[in-house]
């Protein structure tokens, strides 16, 4: 095998007839009925095992396997000497999310790596079961420094039936975009060996055809010592099921054939369960090796595991299910839960309780920066200064410098103090055409000592926002501009800019839209606050500086040191990926479109509309999938606002728009008696869900408006009618509460697979009594869920 | 546990000598007391329900028949008592739950030790010699908008009219909750409601009651209470807040609490 240059592996012992598909066109192609049935009687034996209600995900891949499917797989692969071992999967026909383009980097294959690769690259998607993977330790593949060879090449195909392939192909004709599909046969391994992908498809039924793309750079030949079985394909088959982290396409390949569904079943290390605590114990079996189980999210959701009618048979059935258990999530807020848990789980390595009610985070005091850091400068520690060979200090006036006494400095460095106060000063322009460095603590003096400073023209100065982390420093806190110009900074990044842009609370949609410009083909992700402000017009800049950042005035008080009271979290965010160059001009195109653009997150006040997004310069973006709404503010002290609706219609501009957050937890108002002239929440809810129906969402969070004073967060009326019309929506999460009745109006959605109510807000209902859904209307809305004949 | 209680998600919490039993009003649920019973569950035995037709409690129990007179709701409550072997309870009704209770306590006054009723009405229309709020061409109009929204929802359609869209306020403020419930229920509701009369009955109710009302309350005004002072048999009492609104007890806890409270521990001096 040393000398291989490509392999190919028939995973079945008669091969189909491959050779059918050369000459025929797309259109005209026939397909024998003769190629090998792969259905597996144990694989329906273990999908029997999930009781009715029992996740989701799998249910739908059951109703798949009751339609005659046959699979025939083969493996072709080549081999050369890549290094890295990519793996993503992509959305298949049935337009359901795999995963958010999951990435994952396996650069050398031991077991803990792949582990936590695996578990970095899964989403924070709580919604669907979350798994790891686990590689079988007493496998590996060559190590990637042991490797000289050329690439590995390989396609894996699954060839369909008759009729899967005819849908196969026309579905490949009307929805597949790069081309990127190649159905190879084994006679063309070799001419095709310089390709660099392997492509499986996992074909489970016509409609549930979906696809899983690997890229991958096998570790060439000849491996290194080690087992012999490393270099298997079984165990290449085995590492690739191990690292595919999306449970549905878990669960097609599973459904492929017995020995897919054995490897899936093995290298499945941790399970979500999902689904109504009284089914619990028709939990399947058919996991012997999952090590991680979680039940924070079973339904009704915030019940705890020990409100079961028989908690500790439900903890025996579980015990029994899942005998490899080392970590277990669930959740808990008393002690029975715990109680129950510690007696049946004594060798649980891990548990996490989830009290999902966290308090909010409370905002660290805005001196904790650069103030501590400035007090811990002052503090006198003889034996430290002793040490120092590198001092780098800030904020001392000149006679404290003096006075540091460091015997072993080699490297001294004193940022610029403004001893001199210039309390009037407005407006300044240094631009002193020679680098200055390090010069971001200088301008949080300058703020301090200039309250009154408006406008500040910069070039030539390096250093100047620097953040770490949350912590934002230099020009980003000179809160108190209106207008800050920089030119010929040599260091200022992404997250610099993002520091300044942050602390500009008033800044003006349009202008932060006008002022991304050079970059916006460029940009992945996107967040904006919506302040609409078309008085202020960006004057256009053409003498070739990158930025004009206009900031409103914000009177914030000030403390001693200058900094301000009050520090805004970092809100913007940009994708990392892309390259700033603020010395570039960027106004020259007319027509800049957001075609990188996938994911927007926007800020908005409430009462403000949405509609004018569009005017403001996201007009165009046509690969938008995700978008993120944060509607905040008291209405309570508003009056009716003139438009009838919010104005989500507009977002029918982007065509592949399918999730949605709609977040109105922060909209404060009246739930029940609102006074004479003031809307209640119902009619806030209907302001801005009104034309959610428009949109083709597939998944929807939606966080309903929130009364404080009755710690109620409800679906209303007109919320739950207008959610109603969303027809296309797989997935809704409310975090709130809601009564049965509104719920059942959800059931006219007839795609709607995935519904649950979350309390997961600060402060939690008190207890049952507060809550709109009592846990038997919470199981008769679910039942009536799943009675439904689901179409795919 | 037996039917009435299963159907009306009853809870029983604390304990006591006595039994003080908490009937929510329209469109709410017996949530709507638990700013009330922290402070009862140490000294007394609590029992909550929900009323039929309320959100939390499954639409198919709603009986469109028993349900178009407040006796069919009166029935459940003493189903309710009897379940539970309550002998003797103070009850505690918000809005049409007080008239309830009044009809309750007429056939089985034993079952009562008293009343308090918060924001009670036993007529919401006006008439020539009595001043219920509500006049008949602002009860088309609620009455219109509830069959709009029934409509709506037969057809598959979303139900947008709310409450708070129609012109009357005192309309509006009733209507807040009880389009809080399905559009056919809350049709059956409204027009229950509206077309009952508890006035007749009130010189039949022998139990003790406490008349406690918001100052102002634009489902319920003032001079309602005075007119069930004035007609009640039995001894009673009123008391007006100082609070705003038809449900003071989630609005204004902090005055209503103590209150409550006050005339839960004594009893009408003699």
């Amino acid at each position: 095998m040393e000398s291989l240059d490509h392999v190919f592996v028939e995973f079945r012992p008669q091969p189909p007839q491959l050779h059918r598909y050369q000459g025929e066109t797309e259109e005209d192609g026939c397909y024998g009925d003769d190629f090998i049935h792969a259905h597996s009687p144990q694989l329906d034996e273990s999908l029997d095992a999930y009781g009715c209600g029992y996740a989701h995900e799998l249910r739908e891949q059951k109703e798949v396997d009751s339609s005659p499917s046959s699979l025939v797989v083969q493996i072709g692969y080549s081999c050369a000497g890549a290094r890295d071992f990519d793996c993503f999967s992509e959305r298949g026909m049935v337009n359901e999310m795999l995963c958010d383009k999951l990435e994952m980097k396996l650069s050398t294959y031991s077991i803990s790596e792949t582990k936590s690769e695996t578990n970095e690259a899964i989403d924070g998607d709580a919604a669907y079961s979350e798994i790891g993977n686990r590689s079988n330790p007493a496998i590996g593949l060559p190590r990637a420094q042991d490797l000289s060879c050329e690439k590995i090449v390989g396609v894996l195909v699954a060839l369909p039936q008759k009729e899967v392939a005819h849908s196969f192909i026309k579905w490949r004709k009307e929805n597949y975009i790069n081309g990127k599909v190649d159905l190879v046969l084994p006679d063309e391994i070799n001419e095709k060996s310089n390709k660099t992908k392997i492509e499986f498809f996992f074909t489970v039924g016509v409609l549930a055809l979906r696809q899983l793309y690997f890229d991958f750079h096998l570790p060439a030949w000849p491996p290194p010592p080690g087992p012999p079985s490393a270099t298997s394909p079984d165990v290449i088959l085995s590492n690739i099921i191990a690292a595919v982290s999306d449970v549905r396409s878990r669960n097609s390949a599973a459904l492929a054939c017995r020995k897919w569904c054995l490897l899936e079943r093995a290298t499945r290390a941790a399970v979500s369960l999902r689904g109504n605590l009284r089914d619990l114990f028709t939990v399947p079996n058919c996991f012997p090796s999952v090590s991680s189980l979680d039940l924070s999210l079973l339904s009704p959701w915030g019940h705890p595991l020990s409100s079961a009618s028989d908690p500790a048979l439900i903890a025996h059935v579980l015990r029994h299910a899942f005998p490899s258990l080392s970590s277990l999530t669930f959740y808990a807020r008393n002690l029975s839960t715990i109680q129950l848990v510690a007696s049946q789980w004594r060798t649980a390595e891990h548990v996490k309780l989830v009290r999902w009610h966290q308090r909010p985070q409370i905002s660290p005091p805005s001196t904790a920066g650069p103030t501590t850091f400035r007090r811990l400068s002052r503090q006198a520690y003889p034996s430290l200064a002793l040490n120092l060979t590198r001092l780098d200090i800030e904020g001392l006036k000149s006679d404290e410098i003096k006075a540091i006494t460091c015997p072993n400095l080699i490297e001294f460095k004193a940022a610029r103090r403004f001893d001199l106060s210039l309390p009037l000063l407005e407006e300044l322009g240094l631009d002193i055409c020679n680098n200055v460095r390090d010069s971001g603590a200088a301008f949080e003096v300058l703020n301090s000592r200039c309250p009154k400073l408006r406008s500040l023209k910069l070039g030539f100065f390096h250093g100047i926002s620097m953040p770490i982390e949350s912590k934002l420093d230099g020009v980003a806190l000179c809160q108190g501009l209106k207008s800050l110009s920089i030119r010929n900074v040599g260091d200022l990044d992404d997250m610099g800019l993002i520091g300044i842009v942050s602390c500009c609370s008033n800044l003006p949609a349009r202008q932060c839209l006008k002022a991304l410009e050079p970059i916006q083909d460029r940009i992945k992700r996107l967040h904006i606050d919506c302040i609409w402000d078309s008085a202020q017009e960006l004057e256009d800049d053409s003498d070739g500086v990158g930025f004009d950042l206009n900031c409103l005035d914000q009177d914030n008080g000030f403390d001693d040191d200058g900094m301000s009271k009050e520090r805004k979290r970092c809100k913007y965010s940009y994708d990392l990926n892309m390259e700033l160059d603020v010395n570039s001009n960027g106004y020259g195109n007319n027509v800049r479109t957001w075609d990188k653009l996938e994911y927007l997150s926007l800020w908005i006040a409430v009462g403000q509309l949405l509609t004018p997004l569009v005017e403001a310069g996201l007009d165009h973006c046509p690969n938008i999938e995700e978008i993120r709404i944060k509607v905040e503010g008291d209405c309570r002290e508003m009056s009716r606002p003139r438009e009838r609706e919010f104005g989500l219609s507009m977002l029918v501009n982007y065509p592949k728009l399918w999730k949605m957050h709609l977040d109105c937890g922060d909209t404060i108002g009246y739930a029940h008696t609102a006074p004479s002239g003031q809307m209640d929440l119902s009619l806030w809810g209907r302001f801005y869900l009104i034309g959610i129906g428009h949109l083709n969402l597939t998944e929807l969070d939606y966080w309903p408006p929130q009364d404080r004073d009755v710690n109620q967060r409800s679906l209303s009326l007109p919320a739950a009618g207008l959610l109603q019309e969303c027809f296309g929506l797989r997935k809704l999460f409310i975090h709130g509460t809601a009564h049965e009745h509104f719920m059942m109006f959800l059931l006219r959605i007839t795609e709607l697979r995935d519904v649950q109510l979350r309390e997961d807000y600060y402060p939690a209902p008190e207890n049952d009594m507060s809550t709109e859904m009592r846990a038997d209307s919470c199981s008769r809305f679910e039942a009536a869920l799943n009675r439904r004949r689901i179409s795919d | 546990m037996g039917i009435a209680e299963e159907a009306h998600n009853v809870r029983v919490i604390g304990s006591g000598q006595q039994t003080i039993v908490l009937a929510h009003g329209f469109g709410t649920d017996q949530s709507v007391w638990k700013h009330l019973v922290p402070h009862l569950v140490d000294d007394y035995r609590v029992i909550l329900y929900d009323n039929m037709g309320a959100g939390t409690t499954n639409p198919d129990y709603f009986d469109f028949q028993r349900y178009t007179t407040l006796e069919g709701y009166a029935c459940d409550v003493l189903a309710i008592l009897d379940e539970l072997q309550v002998q003797s309870c103070i009850y505690v009704g918000h809005s049409v739950s007080a008239m309830i209770g009044l009809i309750a306590s007429i056939s089985r006054p034993d079952l009562f030790s008293k009343i308090l009723t918060i924001s009670a009405s036993p007529r919401y229309v006006n008439e020539p010699d009595y001043y219920g709020g509500f006049e008949e061409t602002e009860l088309i109009e609620l009455f219109e908008a509830m069959k709009s929204n029934y409509k709506a929802w037969c057809d598959g359609f979303a139900p947008l009219c709310v409450g708070g869209d129609m012109e009357s306020v005192a309309v509006q403020e009733f209507s807040r909750t009880l389009f809080n419930m399905r559009p056919d229920i809350a049709l059956s509701v409204a027009q229950t409601i509206f077309y009952s009369d508890v006035r007749p009955l009130l010189r039949h109710v022998t139990v003790p009651c406490h008349i406690i009302q918001s100052v102002k309350d634009l489902a319920v005004p003032v001079v309602v209470s005075e007119y069930l002072h004035q007609n009640l048999r039995g001894d009673s009492i009123v008391e007006v807040m100082s609070t705003d609104g038809h449900l003071p007890q989630l609005s204004s806890p902090e005055v209503v609490v103590p209150l409550l409270l006050r005339h839960i521990r004594y009893n009408i001096a003699a």
